[in-house]
């Protein structure tokens, strides 16, 4: 996790994207495996259908690489974050999309993983329990949920993203979370 | 502290680590949760919550998601990419066009007509590979 704490917090990040700007397929490899299946996840939660999610986050990453030589002033989970919210509001104006709706967010089929199978399957039911809980809730405490949880952006990179007070997205995410606890405690 | 500010102290990163087990508790908290045994229960639903969402909301993206597609890491062309038969024809064509225009110069020396040749085969050969370059470089300007 990407801190703010420090006189340069985003060093490790800095240096990341400078490797990668100099052409290393290692650094490359490390951004793609630490963000790739977040900007994945962001897109599925945001209702994409899968094959729009892989072709939106392939879009993000290319794109990404293509500007990581601008890339400064936040974590880069932050700039990854913003480069995604913005490839999936271009998606839902072209006309070419193709809309899930709300309650297949959760319904995709995952992979139940680890030895035990009762286990896996319990653990992606609770996960999709949980998806279909954050699409329930109203923007913008659902994207403030999906930077704080899947990207764990700082609240303080949060609110300069939304342009709001930091207090305003505590505010978001207490609320938000205890919505979501509430919605799974209803269903269960 | 009172309770309403332990809410929003849950998301300050501090708090996030040590809800995640990563950090010791923050002293402020730790003497809020001393003597509060109602944020005492927030703060346990907080790492539940925490740890779960972190992990729950993420999908499992395709594999071909997770291997760079080899055109991002090279996007480099290479010197037997940027010279092929088009560039030498056109670099041929525009020496050809130099020297011609040279020889027709009315105190044309004989050495003259080389030089053109050869100038003139630099500049197209050059003009060829830039364009080839530029497309190579920049595809969304094509």
């Amino acid at each position: 996790m990407t801190g703010p704490a420090g006189a340069d917090p985003w060093a490790a990040d800095r240096a990341l994207a400078r490797r990668c700007v100099r052409g290393d397929d290692g650094a490359w490899s490390e951004l793609v495996h630490r963000f790739g299946a977040r900007i994945y996840s962001h897109c599925r939660l945001a209702g994409l259908a899968p094959a729009d999610a892989e072709d939106v986050s392939q879009e993000v990453l290319v794109s990404a690489f293509r500007s990581l030589g601008s890339y400064a002033g936040c974590s880069l989970a932050t700039w990854l974050y913003r480069l995604t919210r913005r490839r999936i509001a271009d998606h839902f104006r072209s006309p070419q999309r193709r809309l899930v709706p709300s309650a297949g967010i959760g319904a995709a089929a995952e992979r139940p993983s680890g030895d035990d199978p009762e286990r896996a399957l319990a653990s992606a039911a609770e996960a999709r329990r949980i998806r279909h809980a954050l699409a329930t809730l109203t923007e913008p405490a659902r994207s403030i949920l999906v930077a704080y949880y899947l990207y764990e952006t700082p609240v303080r990179e949060i609110a300069g993203e939304m342009e709001m007070p930091v207090n305003t997205v505590k505010s978001h995410l207490h609320r938000g979370r205890l919505a979501l606890r509430r919605h799974l405690e209803d269903r269960s | 502290m009172n309770c309403h500010e332990l809410e929003l102290r849950l998301y300050d990163e501090d708090c996030r680590c040590a809800l995640l087990g990563e950090a010791p508790l923050p002293r402020d908290v730790q003497a809020h949760l001393g003597r509060c045994p109602a944020c005492r229960k927030t703060w346990s639903d907080a790492a539940t919550d925490t740890a779960r969402l972190s992990h729950e909301l993420l999908f499992d993206p395709p594999p071909s998601l997770l291997t760079p597609p080899r055109s991002v890491g090279s996007e480099q062309p290479s010197f037997q990419e940027l010279i092929g038969w088009p560039e030498l024809s056109w670099g041929l064509t525009a020496g050809a066009v130099l020297a011609t225009f040279c020889g027709l110069l009315p105190a044309a020396l004989p050495w003259c007509q080389w030089t053109g040749f050869w100038t003139g085969a630099a500049i197209g050969l050059a003009a060829a590979v830039l364009e080839r370059a530029g497309i190579a470089l920049f595809p969304e300007w094509t």
